[in-house]
């Protein structure tokens, strides 16, 4: 049924319209994202860097909104019922755990295509830096990181609904942490020793590569856009079967009737 | 033959090592208002949830309208629906977002659902709040959007929750009569917990005690009063508190009494038969009275004989 699917983008929407700081998340952090880190490549640059500097930090600015808002949206889709708490009415409807992830992820998707389109008419217009020049593989490597991020966000539901609520803090706290390992802002060659192994079992370091050498930025990994798709994908399925497990686990221990 | 809304056979839930139902059957007919009762920690809510699909049992069989709840959740919850007391919702929504919401959950499909609900706003008198914050509305108004997103799929199975709670007489005294006109208007099946023994006296036809994760008694009210033998309530006011009551010992149909001070509590079977004996038989011990009060035993009388037990 359409209806349970769209109920849950239905929330996630109204929920942004009403909210100034639901709005912040899609308009005020990442052009601080992208102004802060992209005057600063510029300021490099104008000491003595390369042009170059500018394009390679701005895909990282860019890609990183995008997993930030896919992630966001399937996580706010359950902690709105938890700090308003009615999830109980949420877990009593018919709608199912599919539902509820092509509900929220619909809405991830769009608003972080939404927020890309307008940075990256921002980046034109003050960086003269397009992203989407790099065609298919753009949207390819972006089609990854929304699996990927809502595989994470898939991850953090099941801790939260399972465990105890305070796991929300990984909400907030994972996707520095999965910036660290990417290399946003630096080749992921950069990394030390294991945080460099580390790095490429993320798909978010593929796509990003991806991109990159789209823009002349040579990596030296075969294939990034294969092996980030098929790890993503390994994740996805993963994350639905934990997800599964942590309302089952709800379920069986009491805390879907104690919100 | 009856058809039941709700089968249990001998269902057990534990939380880690504690028990929290310890084998409870039971059968519920459908388009009736039935009532669970039982004291704080009884294991109501537990029982309430495994029904609603909130939870899920350790053993036993459970069928909700003829389905099992492991295998067939999405489809029970398609017939039925919960409501709880203090309830909450989105506080940002309107009553009209959050009935559109919770359709939409249900797979209620426009042009239905707007119909559906502009009928619940203007049937729970909810009309000049409908655009309203949530959380700028009363208390009353709330548990009448509660109830009004308890009914927005017309279920056949409703669970209400402490519905009435902390609410003005007059609102729980509207959302009383709503209830009571859907087993004869929707054919629904309620399935209610309340404190409010008198709200569960006037709405139930039948009722279930729980205590410690058992039924303890279950019936109708009528039928338990018999069960635990005292339907009627003596209240003597004395005006001596040293009385020897042995005598009452002798009065067959007393079912038992105590002292307070000088208020001496009677149960019995029948109330003025005896309200005439024991009267006489004090007054030839020369004990003054004071005032005399009869009363109907209440579920309340009865909860409470039932659960100290």
């Amino acid at each position: 049924m359409l209806e349970t699917k769209y109920a849950h983008f239905y929330k996630l929407y109204r929920m942004t319209i009403k909210s100034s700081g639901e709005k912040a998340w899609l308009f005020v952090y990442p052009l601080v994202g992208l102004f802060s880190i992209g005057f600063l490549a510029a300021y490099l640059k104008s000491v003595g860097g390369v042009l170059s500097t500018i394009h390679f930090v701005l895909i990282g600015v860019i890609v990183w909104s995008f997993y930030d808002l896919c992630q966001k949206a399937p996580v706010y889709g359950l902690l709105f019922d938890i700090w308003d708490h009615c999830l109980k009415h949420t877990i009593a409807s018919p709608a199912t755990v599919y539902d509820f992830i092509i509900g929220t992820g619909s809405f991830g998707l769009v608003s972080a295509i939404f927020t890309s389109i307008y940075l990256t008419i921002i980046s034109i217009i003050v960086f003269d830096f397009n992203i989407y020049s790099a065609g298919p593989t753009a949207i390819i490597a972006l089609a990854i990181i929304f699996i990927f991020a809502t595989s994470v966000a898939l991850s953090i539901n099941s801790l939260i609904i399972s465990r105890d609520k305070e796991y929300m803090t990984l909400t907030w706290a994972i996707p520095g942490v999965i910036m660290i390992f990417s290399g946003i802002y630096y080749p992921v060659d950069f990394l030390p020793g294991i945080a460099k192994d580390i790095s490429y079992i993320l798909p978010t370091t593929y796509s990003i590569i991806a991109i990159r050498e789209s823009f002349g930025f040579s990596s030296g990994v075969a294939h990034p856009l294969i092996k980030g798709a098929l790890i993503s994908l390994v994740y996805f399925i993963a994350s639905i079967k934990i997800y599964n497990l942590g309302i089952r686990s709800a379920k069986k221990t009491g805390t879907t009737i104690t919100d | 033959m009856p058809e039941y809304a709700i089968d249990l056979k001998d269902i057990r839930k534990s939380y880690g090592k504690e028990d929290i139902l310890k084998g409870i059957t039971l059968k519920i007919e459908k388009n009736q208002i039935y009532g669970i009762l039982g004291p704080n920690g009884a294991g109501k809510s537990t029982l309430l949830g495994i029904l609603s699909t909130l939870l899920t049992h350790d053993s036993g069989t459970v069928s909700i309208l003829g389905m099992d709840p492991n295998t067939e959740r999405s489809a029970i919850a398609k017939r039925t629906n919960i409501s709880t007391g203090a309830t909450s919702f989105f506080y940002t929504f309107t009553p009209k977002e959050i009935l559109k919401y919770y359709g939409l959950l249900y797979g209620i499909r426009q042009p239905q659902l707007n119909n559906k609900i502009d009928e619940l706003i203007r049937d729970l008198n909810i009309t000049s709040f409908e655009n309203q914050k949530f959380s700028n509305l009363s208390t009353g108004m709330k548990q009448k959007i509660a109830l009004a997103k308890s009914l927005i799929n017309d279920p056949e199975l409703l669970f209400l929750d402490e519905l009435t709670i902390g609410l003005d007489v007059e609102v729980a005294k509207d959302i009383r009569d709503y209830i009571r006109s859907l087993p004869g208007k929707k054919g629904t099946t309620i399935i209610l917990t309340s404190h409010n023994l008198f709200e569960i006296e006037e709405l139930c036809e039948k009722i279930a005690i729980i205590k410690q994760g058992k039924i303890i008694a279950e019936g109708s009210v009528r039928d338990i009063k018999k069960d635990i033998q005292f339907e009627n309530t003596i209240t003597i006011a004395l005006y001596d508190e040293k009385v020897d009551l042995a005598f009452l010992e002798d009065i067959k149909g007393i079912i038992d009494y105590n002292q307070s001070g000088s208020e001496l509590t009677i149960h019995t079977k029948e109330s003025a038969e005896y309200a005439e004996q024991i009267i006489s038989r004090l007054k030839e011990k020369h004990t003054r009275i004071k005032g005399l009060e009869i009363t109907k035993t209440s579920l309340e009388d009865i909860f409470l004989k039932i659960t100290k037990r």
